[in-house]
C-alpha cells in the first residue's frame, strides 16, 4: 500500500543518479524537552521526558532525571500529584535495559471515561510544560470471530502462519478516533517440577496484511491500525483482518495460540500524534513528498499526552 | 472666426439677384484662388502629434506651419490624432486627421477651409484570413491596421480579421513575426472578403514592426503572443527549443531547477494552469517531470499565454492560460523535415490532399535516449551482478486533417497522443542454505510505469457573413497513469529438485477524461467594438486511484502466468462530474481607452450540490501618449477540478479529483495594475504590478489517515486553504534588425494558510521565488548565422528541513524505539540560489529544396550546481553520520540538433 511514494522515488533516482552530494548547512536548533505520556483507565500512567537533539547530532538521547512531574483531574478539585522517578536500567544483571521515566502511583489518581487531566512538568532549565487531555467515552467490541490460522503455503519458508479473524463493533460518532492492536500469545513448556508442567506466555505482535475495508487505514509504526471515524459510516463496523505470525509450534506439546486484540478509542492528540509518526516512517526515504510535521500538544517541547480507553478480547486460534 | 465673419457679410445681402451675382462673383473668385491652391496641399511639414486632439493638431499647424484654417468649431469631432512621421504634405497630413470622419477640405484663397460633408460617411467591413503565402497555413495574431491611423485588429486564432472602415481607398498594413510586412491598397465601396498571404521572411532574423504608424492600442499587458518564429529564436537544450522552456523564461513565471517541477505562475500551484492544444485540454503537459513539455515544436503553430486578465471566453483554472494552436498543414506542397538531436529525434509530414483545399499534417517524436539507457543500464546492473535494464522514453505524435469547403466554412480533425515510460527490470541469482540443503534462488523485480496524454478534436470554423464568426468543437481528452510492480522468486532445491515459485505483481492506476462541445462567436461589430460570446459544457470522468494486487504460488513449475485479468475485475469506482459555462465580453476602443468587460457564467454539478458562479471580467487600457500605455484589470476565476499532490511538482503519480459536496471549487481574484512604455524604435519598458488572492486551495492533510488515495477516501483527507501571491514585474525589450534583447525581472511573494498544516500558521509556497531575473539575447550574424544566449537567476525555493530528533520509545514496551524528526514550520528554510548561462548557435541554410539547420551549444556554460532537493542522508564517507545531501541534475552539457525540411 505504500507503493506510489516508491514509485515516485524510483523514477527521480533514475535522474538523479550519483549526483548527490554532502553540504554543509547550519540549522537553527533550539533545545527542547521531549514529553510522552498515554493515560487510560486501569493503566499505569507512566512519562517519559528527553532533551531532543539537533538533527545532525551524534549523541545518543539523554533522557531527564530531575524533573518534576505531576498530574492532576481537571474536572474536580484534585491537587496535583507528583510523579515519581524511575531511573534507567542497564542490560547488566539479566535485566532488561530500559530507560528513566516518571510513575504515577495507583491510589493516588484515578484514570476514568470522561474526565480531563493535566500534566504538569518542571525541568530545570525550561519553561513550564503544562498540557491536558481527555479520556473519551469506551467503545466495546461487539463480537470476536474466528476464520482460519494457518501455516504458510511454503513449509521450507520460516514458521509463517496467517491469522484470519473478523472484528466487530459500533462505530456511533464520527468524531472517534480507533487505534487497534493486535497481540499474538502462546504459552512456551519452560520446566516441569513435581510432575506439573510450569509455561509461560510468549507474546508477539503480529504483522497486519490486510483490512478489509474500504476507507482508508494506516498501519501504524509499532504494527497496530489506525482508523479515522470520520472515514467510517457510523453503524456497526464489521473488520475482517488478515495477520502473519512467527510461530515455531512445538508438535510434541501442543499448545492453544491466542490472538489478543484492543481496540483504543483515542483522543485526537493521541491519534494525530500516532498517524503523523507512522507516516514520517513510512515516507522517510521520499524526497518528494512534503515532510510530516509531528503534531504536539506539548507546548514548548516536543511529544505528546494522550488519553485512550480500551475494550479488549481474545480470540483462540484453532482448539 | 474668418469663416464667421464672412457668413456675416454674405447674410448682410438680402436682395435675392443681388446675393445670387454676388454668390457667383464670389464663388468665381474663390475658384480662381483654388486654383492657385494645390502648392499649399502639396508643401512639406515638418510635424508630430502626440495624441493630441484635432482642433489642438489644426492650432498647431497654423501656428507652426503657418497654415491659415477656416472653420467653424462644432464639425470638428472629438478624435485624437497620433502622427510621429515628419516629412509629410499637408493633403497627406489631412487625410490621416480627417480619416473616417464626415469633415472635407478645400483651400480658398490660400486658407484650408474645414467642411461637414453633406452625406454620412458609409462604412463597410473588410474581412478575411490571413495566411501564409507558400504553405496556406493560417496566420494566428497577425496583426492589420490601417496605414498611419490607429485602426486595427488582429486575426483570431484561427486566422479570421474583420475590420469596419468608411467607404474610400485605404492602404491596410499585415504584420506578423517572420514574416514580410504586407502593404495593400483597398478600394472600399462595399463588404469585401479577402486572403491576404504572407511570404515568410527569408532572413532569421524576425521582422519586426518597430514604426509607430503600426502600432494600435494594445488591450491586455498579460498575454503574451509566441509564434512559431519566436520559439526558433530561443535558447534550447539538448537542441530542443521547448516552449515550456520559453514560458519559464517570462517574468512571473517559476519553475525548479533545470525545469523539475512544471511551472507556477504568479504563485499559482501547477494544477491552477490550463494548457488547451488546438481547444483540447492537456491535463499533464510534460515529458520527464518538466524536463520537456509534450508539444512538439515542429507542430506548433502559434501559442497565447495569459497569466492574469484572462477573457472570458477561458475559465477553468486560476492562474494561466496556455493556448496552443498547431500548424493546419500545407495546402499547395508536400514537405517534410526530419531533426536529430541528443534529446530528440523528430519527423513531420505535411501536405495537400486536394491542392488549396484540404491538407494532412503528421509529426512524432521520441528520445534517444531509449536507445542509450538501456545497454548502459544493462552494463552497469552486469556490473553489479545483476541483469535487467533501465527504460527511459517518451514520444509524441500529432495529426492534423482539415478542409475548406469555401472561404467561409472550414473543418478540422486534431489528434494527440503521447507517453512516457520508465521501466527498470531486475534480476538475480543467488544460492542459500535452507534445512533441506542448498537453495538456487533466482529474485526478478519488474518495475514498469507509464503515463500519458491522449487528445482529439473535430472543429468547424464557420463566418456568417463579413462580421460574425463562429467555432465549434467537440473534443476529447484523457491522462492516464498506470504503475504496475511484479515480483518473481523461483528457488530449486538441490536435494530434491522439487521447485517453489512465487509472483507477486501490484497496480495503481489513476486516470481523467473529459468529452467537451463548446462553441465561440465573434461578433466584430465595428472597429471600436467587438463582441465574444458562447458556451461550453464537459463531462469528466475520474478514477482519482486504483491499487489493487494479485499473486500466484506453484510447487512444480517456475512458469508463472499471472492473470492479467484480474485487474480488469477491480472494482474502479469511476467518480462522474460535469461542468457548464457561458460566457459573454464586449471590446470597446474609443479615444485612448480600450475596456473589455466580460462576464462568465460557470457551473459544475456534484452528487448533491450544485456549484456556480458569476466570474466577472474586466480590463482597461489607457494610451495617454503614443509610447506610453496603462492597463489595469480585474479576474475572478474558479476551478472545479483539483490535483492532489503530494509534492507540489506535478508528478505523474498525481491524481486529479472534482470538487464534491464537501470540496468546494477553488477561487481566485486577481488585480493587474501595469505600465508599457516604447522607447523610440527599438526600447520598450513594462512593469506590472500584481496581486492574487487564492480561496479553497486543496492540499492533503499533514495528518492524512490514509496511504494511497481511492475514489472513497480523498474527500475526508484533504485540507482546504488559501493562498495569496503579489509581485512586481519589470521588462526591459531591445529589438533591432540585428538584435533581439530582453530582461526579465519579477519580486514576487506567495504563501499558503490551510488550518490544518503548520499549526493553522501562513508559509512560503514551495515555488516562491523571491527575485527572478532573466535575461535573453539574440544576435543576427548574417542570413545564415544567430547566436543566443541566456541567463537566470532565481533565489531559493522554500523547503522544510528536519532541525531535530528523538526517540519515540514508550516504558515497558519490547518495541524498537522510533527515531522522530523534529521539523521547523512548513518551508522554513530556501535552496541556494538557482543560476545558469546557456549559448546556442543556430546555422541555417536555404537551399533550392531543401533548409537545413543545425543548432548547437552549451546548457549551464559554467556548470553551476543548482539544487534539485536537499535530503537527509548519511555521510557516504562516514555512514554512521547524518548528514544532508544536495541533488543536482544537470551539469555542463553541451548539445547539437540537426535538422532538414524538403
Amino acid at each position: 500500500m505504500t507503493r506510489r511514494p516508491f514509485l515516485a522515488l524510483t523514477f527521480f533516482l533514475i535522474l538523479i543518479w550519483g549526483c548527490e552530494e554532502v553540504v554543509e548547512l547550519d540549522l537553527p536548533f533550539e533545545e527542547q524537552l521531549v514529553v510522552e505520556s498515554d493515560i487510560a483507565p486501569g493503566r499505569r500512567v507512566t512519562t517519559t521526558v528527553a532533551f531532543a537533539s539537533s538533527i545532525l547530532s551524534t549523541t545518543p538521547v539523554t533522557y531527564v532525571e530531575d524533573a518534576a512531574v505531576f498530574l492532576k483531574r481537571v474536572d474536580d478539585d484534585e491537587p496535583y500529584h507528583q510523579m515519581t522517578f524511575m531511573p534507567s536500567v542497564s542490560a547488566a544483571n539479566g535485566q532488561q535495559a530500559r530507560h528513566s521515566y516518571y510513575v504515577l502511583d495507583e491510589d493516588l489518581l484515578a484514570i476514568e471515561e470522561g474526565n480531563t487531566y493535566e500534566l504538569r512538568v518542571n525541568a530545570p532549565g525550561f519553561d513550564q510544560i503544562i498540557t491536558t487531555t481527555r479520556i473519551p467515552a469506551k467503545t466495546t467490541l461487539d463480537d470476536l470471530s474466528f476464520v482460519s490460522f494457518t501455516k504458510s503455503s511454503d513449509e521450507r519458508r520460516e514458521n509463517i502462519y496467517n491469522i484470519k479473524a473478523n472484528i466487530r463493533f459500533q462505530h456511533t460518532d464520527l468524531d472517534n478516533f480507533y487505534h487497534l492492536m493486535f497481540f499474538f500469545t502462546y504459552p512456551v513448556t519452560a520446566w516441569e517440577i513435581n510432575g506439573q508442567t510450569m509455561t509461560v506466555d510468549t507474546t508477539q505482535v503480529p504483522k497486519v496484511e490486510d483490512l478489509e475495508i474500504a476507507a482508508g487505514y494506516v498501519q501504524d509504526f509499532q504494527n497496530g491500525v489506525l482508523l479515522d471515524g470520520a472515514d467510517l459510516d457510523t453503524g456497526l463496523v464489521n473488520l475482517p483482518i488478515h495477520l502473519s505470525v512467527y510461530y515455531d509450534a512445538d508438535e510434541e506439546h501442543p499448545v492453544n495460540p491466542a490472538l489478543g486484540i484492543e481496540l483504543r478509542n483515542t483522543s485526537e492528540a493521541y491519534f494525530k500524534y500516532r498517524l503523523a509518526i507512522s507516516q514520517q516512517q513510512q515516507q522517510q526515504d521520499s524526497i518528494v513528498n512534503q515532510p510530516i510535521i509531528i503534531p504536539s500538544n506539548i507546548g514548548n517541547g516536543s511529544g505528546s499526552f494522550g488519553g485512550y480507553i480500551f475494550d479488549e478480547g481474545v480470540i483462540p486460534l484453532g482448539n | 472666426m474668418i469663416w464667421g465673419k464672412l457668413r456675416i457679410f454674405i447674410y448682410a445681402f438680402n436682395d435675392n439677384i443681388m446675393r445670387r451675382t454676388t454668390i457667383c462673383f464670389f464663388l468665381f473668385f474663390l475658384f480662381c484662388l483654388t486654383l492657385s491652391a494645390q502648392p499649399i496641399l502639396d508643401k512639406p511639414l515638418d510635424v508630430r502629434f502626440d495624441g493630441i486632439v484635432l482642433t489642438e493638431a489644426l492650432d498647431v499647424l497654423a501656428k507652426q506651419n503657418g497654415v491659415d484654417f477656416i472653420y467653424s468649431p462644432e464639425i470638428i469631432p472629438e478624435k485624437t490624432v497620433q502622427i510621429a512621421e515628419a516629412d509629410m504634405s499637408l493633403r497627406e497630413l489631412l487625410d490621416l486627421m480627417f480619416y473616417g470622419t464626415d469633415v472635407g477640405y478645400k483651400i480658398i484663397a490660400g486658407q484650408v477651409v474645414l467642411f461637414k460633408k453633406a452625406e454620412a460617411v458609409q462604412k463597410f467591413t473588410i474581412s478575411g484570413y490571413v495566411e501564409d503565402g507558400s504553405s496556406g497555413e493560417l496566420l494566428v495574431g497577425a496583426n492589420v491596421v490601417v496605414r498611419r491611423q490607429p485602426i486595427g485588429t488582429s486575426a483570431n486564432a484561427y486566422g479570421f480579421f474583420s475590420l469596419e472602415l468608411p467607404a474610400g481607398t485605404h492602404e491596410l498594413v499585415f504584420s506578423y513575426s517572420g514574416y514580410k510586412t504586407f502593404f495593400k491598397k483597398i478600394d472600399l465601396r462595399q463588404n469585401r472578403s479577402v486572403k491576404i498571404k504572407m511570404d515568410a521572411s527569408l532572413t532569421l532574423k524576425e521582422v519586426v514592426v518597430t514604426a509607430s504608424e503600426l502600432k494600435t492600442l494594445e488591450g491586455n499587458h498579460n498575454i503574451t503572443h509566441i509564434s512559431s518564429g519566436d520559439l526558433n529564436n530561443m535558447t534550447s537544450i539538448g537542441g530542443e527549443r521547448d516552449l515550456y522552456r520559453h514560458l519559464s523564461m517570462l517574468p512571473g513565471v517559476t519553475t525548479g531547477a533545470d525545469g523539475i517541477g512544471g511551472i507556477h505562475v504568479r504563485g499559482g500551484s501547477i494544477d491552477q494552469n490550463l494548457f488547451l492544444l488546438d481547444d483540447v485540454t492537456i491535463y499533464n503537459p510534460v515529458h520527464m517531470i518538466g524536463v520537456f513539455s509534450i508539444f512538439n515544436e515542429d507542430a506548433i503553430k502559434s501559442v497565447d499565454f495569459m497569466k492574469g486578465g484572462f477573457p472570458a471566453k477561458y475559465g477553468g483554472r486560476l492562474s494561466s492560460v496556455t493556448d496552443i494552436r498547431t500548424k493546419d498543414g500545407n495546402l499547395y506542397d508536400w514537405q517534410t523535415s526530419i531533426g536529430l538531436g541528443l534529446s530528440t529525434l523528430r519527423v513531420m509530414a505535411e501536405g495537400p490532399l486536394v491542392k488549396g483545399k484540404s491538407a494532412v499534417l503528421f509529426s512524432a517524436r521520441t528520445t534517444p535516449l531509449r536507445w542509450l539507457v538501456r545497454p548502459i543500464s544493462r552494463n552497469y546492473k552486469a556490473a553489479n551482478n545483476k541483469e535487467g535494464e533501465t527504460i527511459l522514453s517518451f514520444y509524441d505524435i500529432n495529426a492534423k486533417w482539415h478542409y475548406r469547403f469555401s472561404d467561409k466554412d472550414k473543418i478540422y480533425f486534431s489528434f494527440y497522443k503521447g507517453g512516457d515510460r520508465y521501466g527498470d527490470v531486475n534480476e538475480v541469482y543467488y544460492q542459500t542454505m535452507s534445512e533441506e540443503g542448498q537453495l538456487n534462488n533466482r529474485d526478478r523485480s519488474d518495475d514498469d510505469i507509464r503515463w500519458g496524454n491522449q487528445a482529439g478534436a473535430f472543429r468547424w470554423n464557420h463566418d456568417f457573413g463579413d462580421k460574425l464568426f463562429m467555432n465549434t468543437s467537440l473534443s476529447y481528452s484523457r491522462y492516464g497513469f498506470t504503475a504496475q510492480s511484479t515480483g518473481v522468486h523461483v528457488d530449486t532445491l538441490l536435494s530434491t529438485n522439487s521447485i517453489f515459485s512465487l509472483a507477486q505483481q501490484q497496480q495503481f492506476r489513476s486516470e481523467i477524461e473529459d468529452v467537451n462541445v463548446k462553441t465561440d462567436l465573434e461578433w466584430h461589430w465595428s472597429p471600436s467594438s467587438q463582441i465574444n460570446f458562447g458556451g461550453m459544457s464537459s463531462l469528466y470522468y475520474f478514477t482519482p486511484g486504483v491499487s489493487s494486487q494479485t499473486g500466484i504460488v506453484s510447487f512444480d513449475s517456475d512458469v508463472l502466468e499471472l492473470d492479467r485479468r484480474f485487474f480488469d475485475t477491480i472494482d474502479n469506482e469511476t467518480v462522474k462530474a460535469k461542468d457548464y459555462a457561458l460566457y459573454l465580453s464586449h471590446d470597446l476602443k474609443w479615444r485612448r481607452f480600450q475596456l473589455t468587460t466580460g462576464l462568465r457564467w460557470s457551473g459544475m454539478k456534484t452528487a448533491n450540490r450544485f456549484y456556480h458562479a458569476f466570474l466577472p471580467r474586466v480590463n482597461l487600457a489607457y494610451r495617454p501618449f503614443s509610447f506610453l500605455q496603462i492597463n489595469g484589470n480585474y479576474t475572478l476565476s474558479q476551478q472545479y477540478l483539483h490535483l492532489l499532490t503530494t509534492s507540489g511538482a506535478g508528478l505523474p503519480t498525481d491524481v486529479w479529483i472534482p470538487s464534491t459536496d464537501d470540496l468546494a471549487p477553488e477561487r481566485a481574484t486577481q488585480y493587474n495594475l501595469g505600465v508599457d512604455v516604447q522607447l523610440g524604435e527599438h526600447w520598450a519598458f513594462g512593469a506590472e504590478a500584481y496581486y492574487k488572492k487564492m480561496d479553497n486551495l486543496i492540499a492533503y492533510s499533514e495528518n492524512a489517515s490514509f496511504n494511497f488515495i481511492n475514489s472513497e477516501n480523498y474527500k475526508s483527507n484533504v485540507a482546504t486553504g488559501e493562498g495569496t501571491a503579489k509581485g512586481i514585474e519589470l521588462e526591459w525589450q531591445y529589438r533591432s534588425d540585428k538584435w533581439q534583447a530582453a530582461l526579465h525581472y519579477t519580486l514576487a511573494k506567495a504563501d499558503r494558510t490551510f488550518a490544518t498544516i503548520n499549526n493553522g500558521n501562513a508559509y512560503p509556497y514551495r515555488y516562491d521565488r523571491r527575485h527572478d531575473l532573466k535575461l535573453l539575447g539574440t544576435y543576427t550574424i548574417n542570413d545564415h548565422w544567430n547566436v543566443s544566449a541566456s541567463f537566470l537567476y532565481g533565489s531559493g525555493l522554500a523547503i522544510s528541513l528536519p532541525v531535530g530528533r528523538y526517540n519515540y520509545n514508550q516504558p515497558g514496551s519490547f518495541q524498537q524505539p522510533v527515531e522522530v524528526l523534529i521539523y521547523d514550520a512548513r518551508n522554513s528554510f530556501r535552496l541556494p540560489a538557482n543560476h545558469r548561462l546557456d549559448i546556442s548557435f543556430l546555422w541555417k541554410k536555404t537551399m533550392k529544396n531543401t533548409v537545413q539547420s543545425i543548432n548547437f551549444g552549451i546548457y549551464n556554460v559554467y556548470s553551476r550546481k543548482n539544487a534539485l532537493y536537499y535530503r537527509l542522508g548519511r555521510n557516504p564517507d562516514n555512514p554512521s553520520e547524518p548528514a544532508f545531501l544536495q541533488a543536482t541534475l544537470m551539469p555542463i552539457l553541451p548539445f547539437v540538433d540537426y535538422k532538414i525540411g524538403f
